[in-house]
């Protein structure tokens, strides 16, 4: 009878006093039915009747002795199953899946687990003798029994059976692991160890290139005593995966491993603290993501050092060549040295149909432009493919900014004549001159639009070439515009017919709009001087006045460098645009990647904005009601961001152990939320949120509602935990007067501010109106143009009138228990 | 000595044996598709009319001269391929729609001059020319598969050759037909030199004598792929669909690459093939997940080993002596810019272990271990290695998991896609078979263990060494793989608890 044989018949034995029908041994290899039943202690007068299927005695079956029968036929197991008087003497013994096995379910069922678990409780079981270390050790093998083989425990077992605590460390081979001198010390966990010691020979090997590298470095330069250790430590790691043999484990010990694989970890550096833009104290593998990349880029921007010049200069390269061929840097971009630490940098999607959109609109020729989409919304109308393209090209004839047959650009060059022939030319600015520094700036910021328009903080902070255009585009840019103001009155005289036009045509270049079935939409594109304006002002101030900015000065630009207000508060799409008598002044929205959108009607949230303070809301609510964290019940309101949300989600579940998190989003404009769902890349990148869908770990439900008192109802019926409401009231446009003492500050949009004390209500007014400037020139092109008025300017107001008793009752009637109202 | 230049040393141990080049880290299905299909019909097309009809904008805003909407319309109507009827804007609107088609995998490129790269179409006016690196592996596996399962291949060239999918049916004005003997016109026979194909008899181990070990491990795997994909035609003949049978045929010819270069340990170094444990447990820290972490391990290990052992013959090749690489200077990755390098420092110390390490050994010793280092150093400097092509390939088609290519423990977890051609590729359409016989054909064909019998707990521990999972873990995942089929309709548990896996008829 060999070792598992009598192990079998011991857990038999003692089955055999609970089990009621009969007992099925089932996938247990290399034990005899036959001389189990023979060595079975029998209760007096038992007789058992057994079957044993797909053993290799089964030509010798039957087999009747006086205690029991033993056959080879299945069958009779069914049949026996069925007679109540020989239950719980019953034993079948089925090596492989057989037929009618279906029948047998009403047996208990041993399998080799039992058996492993037999084994190692009899080790330590009523053996008060054992030292407690020893002891330990059993019950954590015991626990971790599922991950160890019956045959390796048996070697195991049998080899340490004189139970000296070095056999223990020196057999822990036979179960595939290294061997561990330190398992039985004091103070050591040995289920933690354990497991510990099958994870440290996954890990090693699993290590990358750069990690072996290291590796070989440290050998190369461990001290001669210890060198000949590690080096035999590596080589066998070599042979175990070479040979898979666990033999090969003998030779190699958990602690010489373990440093090992410690080599191969980058060396942790001490951080320079505000040089390193404060974003993570502590040294960290995870990967860097979207804010944290741009918060690093501020920083290092803001506080250049040499060490941050090449990596910046390299991590430039890779986001660069990541819009040529997203698949070269899909698995991210490992940056050494510099604030990036060598952590992998996951930068967001590169492909974005926005980039394509941006692209088609703003080129050499193409300066914005006019698009018909049949989608509502905007985000919609990006990826869409659009029903009609009209580009503005103000070298062209034949388009929207042309001025009666006149090129925009030609138009203006015929007024430098005109002032030429009017010997005016000492009054006035000459357009040509002005136009010309213009296209040259505009093709070298060209010709890194996707960088521009992303990363536009790294790239005007590391590429002179870039920065040097930057300002020389927006001082071509603010020359141009002053030169219409100044000349404005010259041309007037002219021709006053074409000098109206070709303000209006310049008030149009780069800016994008957008016909949806509905209404009319706009957004800025990246080489639009009043969104460029921003960056000249700040990179000016960098690195022409570093020196005016205390160290408090430049931490707070680290932080809003990427979010930096809007400047214009609206667009007006007159008939220039609309093609009838229309006069729709757009509100600005938002913002989509870095460019601002311009549209009524609309949740103004389109980018991340908002929607950061959800993680921080869901932990604050999880340290309120801790006995949440089995489920959590949220409701998200018109999100600007649904795929961000449920990432955001996926995130917090696994961060927190969150056992199911039940989402409910509820859409209040036709929003479509699917389109944003579908792209999320569920098969790639975002496979942890996928995972959470399918196994129900995250339930989610959209449902479109016509108004917040149907969500209401809906709430009723099922309430949340916490409701999150995005901005449920909307932009309008209203009217205020001009003001122009205003100062305009790239980092501070002004606002104005107005109390009645009869209605009890207040109004800001954001107001980036000036007399002087840029932007002042604008605002007088604007005025010029006919689309303001010299008194009265469009102002965006937030909408008063919005009914939001529903929402703010939310939390009173019980649908809610958090309300978050996210504005 | 003169200093060793490694991409040349990867080159040719690529070209001798292994068969193409898998280092870019770019590569996808469609890329091996296209290859697959310029080997399986021995031509290609110039396919102009399709490049000038579907290419409207590049991700850059570019569009190839002749591509704008004017001139593609005028030369519709001069073709008489567009009524008078249609405008420019439903033109517009076609020609995006089909551009979204043909490239959805993101692998047509196009800028002023050319459009080029593979469309994601399966026909043989779409197969043109070898324009991207990538597309050598796709040309390796169709020879080999024709190779191994010629029927196969012969069926899939007349498949082609018939354009009769919805995606031709798109552009049948442009497809440069000839409308008599229904041809096409632009057929370029394709030439068998290294630039484009290889033919298999140049690789190593198509060379060796029959009688020779590595060669029957060889055999072995040409008779498991021949198994494997005569049982997968068997599902392409009775599949309404040409396009899905393309998708399947791809999906096999991209599965049978990897085999391949798992195989070469076996093949050349004489190691035996190690088993693929499929993890159905979903979790990843499980045993069986631990233990399918492993099998990749021991997987891409191979792979290395294999290189290694390349690079030593390639110093053989070059009659360079152990003594001789120890004296010698530090290899330079491309001998173009032999004085830049990612991590020079790194080289060095690689180098000079190397050095240290053979000193006083046997010379085939001594050159083993150059071979590790060059191998470690190609790794080191090289934009992209043949781990990182695998795990790209792999996660791409399903094979490994978690699919994002951040996460370097990959398991074997098969996508349903993959589950499917796995499962296509063991049971003909009419076939019921039994879980036992599944196994046993997993085996044979892929040398792939899910567990739940004795054998198969046998053939994970006897060649894989270590497994984290005892026989009843082992049972739950083929239990819940029987689950997963039973979900995909695949299988089905009868009343009397037996499992039966099948397609249930789909020839009737």
């Amino acid at each position: 009878m060999n070792k598992k044989e009598e192990l079998l018949s011991e857990v038999i034995q003692e089955r055999l006093n609970t089990c009621k029908v009969g007992l099925l041994m089932r996938g247990i290899d290399g034990v005899s039915p036959l001389v189990i039943l023979t060595a079975l202690k029998k209760p007096d007068g038992a007789f058992f009747h057994s079957a044993a299927v797909g053993y290799e005695s089964g030509n010798t079956l039957p087999h009747s002795t006086k205690d029991f029968h033993l056959t080879a036929q299945i069958e009779d197991a069914v049949k026996w199953r069925s007679d109540p008087a020989l239950a719980g003497r019953i034993l079948v013994f089925v090596k492989q899946d057989a037929d009618k096995l279906h029948s047998l379910k009403e047996l208990d069922v041993v399998t080799s687990r039992a058996m492993s678990k037999h084994l190692i409780h009899e080790q330590c079981a009523d053996r008060k003798e054992l030292p407690a270390p020893i002891r330990d050790f059993w019950i954590a093998l015991e626990k971790l029994a599922e991950g160890f083989a019956l045959d390796n425990l048996i070697a195991f077992t049998d080899a340490v059976r004189n139970d000296a605590g070095t056999e223990i460390q020196k057999n822990l081979w036979r179960l595939g692991l290294l061997c561990d001198a330190r398992i039985l010390n004091a103070g050591i966990q040995p289920e933690e160890r354990l497991a510990q010691n099958r994870d440290l020979i996954i890990a090693i090997g699993q290590i990358s290139a750069e990690q072996s590298k290291r590796l070989a470095a440290t050998l190369g330069k461990c001290k001669p005593e210890d060198k000949a250790c590690y080096q035999a430590a590596h080589r066998g790691l070599q042979d175990f995966f070479k040979y898979g043999k666990s033999e090969t484990l003998k030779a190699l010990d958990f602690d010489t491993v373990r440093e090992l694989l410690l080599a191969t970890k980058r060396p942790e550096k001490k951080l320079k603290g505000a040089e390193t833009g404060k974003i993570g104290e502590k040294p960290t593998e995870k990967p860097i993501k979207e804010r944290e990349l741009d918060l690093l880029i501020a920083g290092g921007v803001v506080f250049p050092t040499p060490e941050n010049k090449k990596p910046f200069e390299y991590l430039r390269g890779q986001l660069s060549k990541g819009f040529e061929n997203p698949d070269d840097v899909a698995g991210g971009i490992t940056v050494d040295g510099g604030v990036f630490k060598g952590r992998k940098i996951m930068p967001d999607a590169f492909d974005s149909p926005l980039s394509k959109l941006v692209h088609r609109f703003c080129t050499r020729e193409n300066w914005g432009g006019v698009m018909e989409t049949d989608t509502t919304t905007l985000r919609d109308a990006v990826a869409a493919t659009a029903i009609k393209e009209e580009p503005f090209s103000p070298e062209s004839k034949d388009n929207k900014t042309a001025c009666d047959n006149l090129a925009l650009f030609e138009c203006l060059r015929e007024f430098d004549k005109q002032f030429v022939q009017r010997k005016v030319s000492d009054t006035v600015d000459a357009f040509a001159p002005v136009l010309d520094l213009l296209r040259k700036h505009r093709e070298t910021l060209l010709a890194n639009l996707d960088m521009l328009m992303r990363y536009p903080v790294l790239e005007f902070g590391t590429q002179d070439k870039c920065r040097a255009a930057l300002f020389g585009y927006t001082e071509a840019w603010a020359g141009l515009l002053r030169a219409y103001c100044k000349n404005e009155a010259e041309m007037h005289k002219i021709s006053p017919q074409l000098a109206s036009a070709a303000a209006r045509s310049l008030l149009l270049l780069d800016v994008l709009y957008i016909k949806t079935p509905t209404e009319w939409k706009g957004m800025l594109l990246p080489l639009h001087p009043i969104w460029l304006w921003r960056f000249s002002e700040i990179f000016t101030a960098i690195h022409r006045h570093s020196d005016d900015y205390t160290e408090d000065d430049k931490k707070k630009l680290v932080e809003v460098f990427d979010s930096l207000p809007q400047i214009l508060n609206f667009l007006i799409a007159d008939r220039a645009i609309t093609g009838d008598n229309t006069h729709i002044e757009l509100p600005c929205s938002g913002r989509m990647s870095m460019l601002p959108t311009f549209e009524n009607k609309t949740n103004r949230y389109l980018g991340a904005d908002g929607i950061e303070c959800v993680e921080e809301i869901l932990s604050r609510w999880l340290a309120f009601a801790p006995y949440t964290t089995r489920e959590l019940r949220i409701c998200a309101v018109d999100a600007p961001d649904h795929a961000k949300i449920l990432k955001m989600l996926a995130e917090f579940a696994e961060e927190k152990n969150i056992g199911r998190i039940v989402c409910r989003f509820f859409l209040t404009r036709g929003q479509n939320a699917g389109m944003e769902l579908a792209e999320v890349d569920f098969t790639g990148k975002e496979h942890k949120v996928a995972d959470m869908l399918r196994s129900g770990r995250i339930s989610l439900s959209l449902k479109a509602a016509k108004d917040l008192a149907e969500i209401k109802r809906d709430l009723r019926a099922s309430p949340v935990h916490i409701g999150f409401f995005f901005d449920q009231s909307s932009y309008s446009i209203g009217h205020g007067p001009t003001e122009k003492q205003l100062y305009v500050n790239p980092l501070v949009v002004t606002y104005d501010y107005q109390f009645d004390p009869m209605t009890k209500r207040g109004e800001i007014f954001p107001s980036s109106d000036m007399d002087s400037g840029i932007v002042g020139d604008y605002h007088k092109m604007l005025r010029l143009a006919d689309l303001t008025t010299n008194n009265r300017i469009p102002r965006p107001v937030y909408n008063p009138a919005a009914d939001v008793r529903d929402l703010s009752g939310a939390v009173a009637d019980g649908e809610v228990v958090w309300l978050a109202v996210v504005l | 000595m003169e200093q060793l230049v490694l991409a040349e040393l990867r080159q040719w141990v690529d070209e001798t044996y292994v068969g193409f080049h898998p280092n870019t880290g770019s590569v996808k299905p469609v890329h091996l598709a296209k290859g697959m299909f310029r080997a399986a019909l021995g031509q290609t097309v110039g396919a102009d009319g399709i490049k000038r009809l579907a290419y409207v904008i590049s991700a850059k805003g570019q569009t190839p001269k002749g591509n704008t909407p004017e001139e593609v319309l005028n030369w519709l109507r001069q073709g008489q391929a567009a009524e008078d009827g249609i405008t420019q804007e439903q033109l517009n609107a076609f020609r995006n729609a089909l551009q979204k088609m043909v490239a959805t995998d993101k692998a047509l490129f196009g800028d002023s001059k050319n459009v080029y790269g593979a469309f994601t179409a399966a026909s043989a006016p779409f197969v043109t020319k070898k324009e991207s690196p990538h597309e050598d592996a796709g040309q390796f596996a169709g020879d080999f598969l024709k190779r191994a399962c010629p029927e196969l291949a012969k069926y899939v060239s007349k498949l082609l050759g018939k354009a009769s999918d919805p995606i031709s049916t798109a552009f049948l004005p442009v497809l440069n037909r000839s409308a008599e003997t229904d041809t096409l016109l632009d057929v370029v026979p394709e030439s068998l030199d290294w630039e484009n194909p290889l033919p298999l008899d140049r690789l190593g181990a198509f060379k060796l004598d029959k009688r020779t070990r590595a060669n029957k491990k060889l055999d072995a795997l040409l008779e498991s792929v021949n198994a494997a994909g005569e049982c997968l035609e068997t599902h392409l003949k009775t599949h309404p669909n040409s396009l899905t049978q393309m998708r399947l045929f791809n999906l096999f010819g991209c599965l049978c690459t990897i085999r391949w270069l798992g195989a070469l340990a076996s093949i050349y170094c004489e190691e035996e093939p190690r088993p693929i444990l499929l993890d159905f447990s979903g979790k990843p820290s499980s045993g069986i997940a631990r233990t399918s972490v492993l099998c990749y391990s021991q997987f891409h290990k191979a792979i290395s080993r294999f290189y290694a052992w390349g690079y030593a013959e390639a110093l053989k090749a070059r009659g360079l002596k152990g003594d001789e690489l120890r004296k010698s200077p530090v290899p330079c990755f491309k001998a173009t810019n032999k004085k830049k390098s990612k991590d020079a420092e790194g080289l060095n110390e690689l180098w000079q272990l190397a050095k240290d390490n053979a000193k006083d050994k046997a010379e085939d010793e001594m050159l083993q271990i150059f071979g590790e280092a060059i191998n470690e150093m190609t790794i080191l400097e090289a934009e992209n290695h043949p781990v990182g092509w695998l795990r790209k390939l792999g996660t791409e088609i399903g094979l490994f998991y978690p699919p994002t290519n951040f996460n370097t423990n990959k398991r074997f977890a098969l996508s349903d896609d993959m589950l499917e051609i796995v499962l296509r590729c063991c049971v003909v359409p009419d076939e019921t078979v039994t879980p036992d016989a599944l196994r046993d054909r997993l085996w044979e064909r892929f040398r792939i263990v899910i567990g739940g019998s004795v054998q198969d707990t046998q053939r994970l521990s006897g060649l894989g060494g270590i497994v984290y999972a005892d026989a009843d873990a082992l049972a739950q995942n083929f239990a819940d793989f029987a689950h997963e089929l039973d979900e995909m309709e695949l299988a089905e548990t009868l009343p009397d608890g037996i499992l039966r896996i099948g397609f249930g008829g789909i020839s009737q």
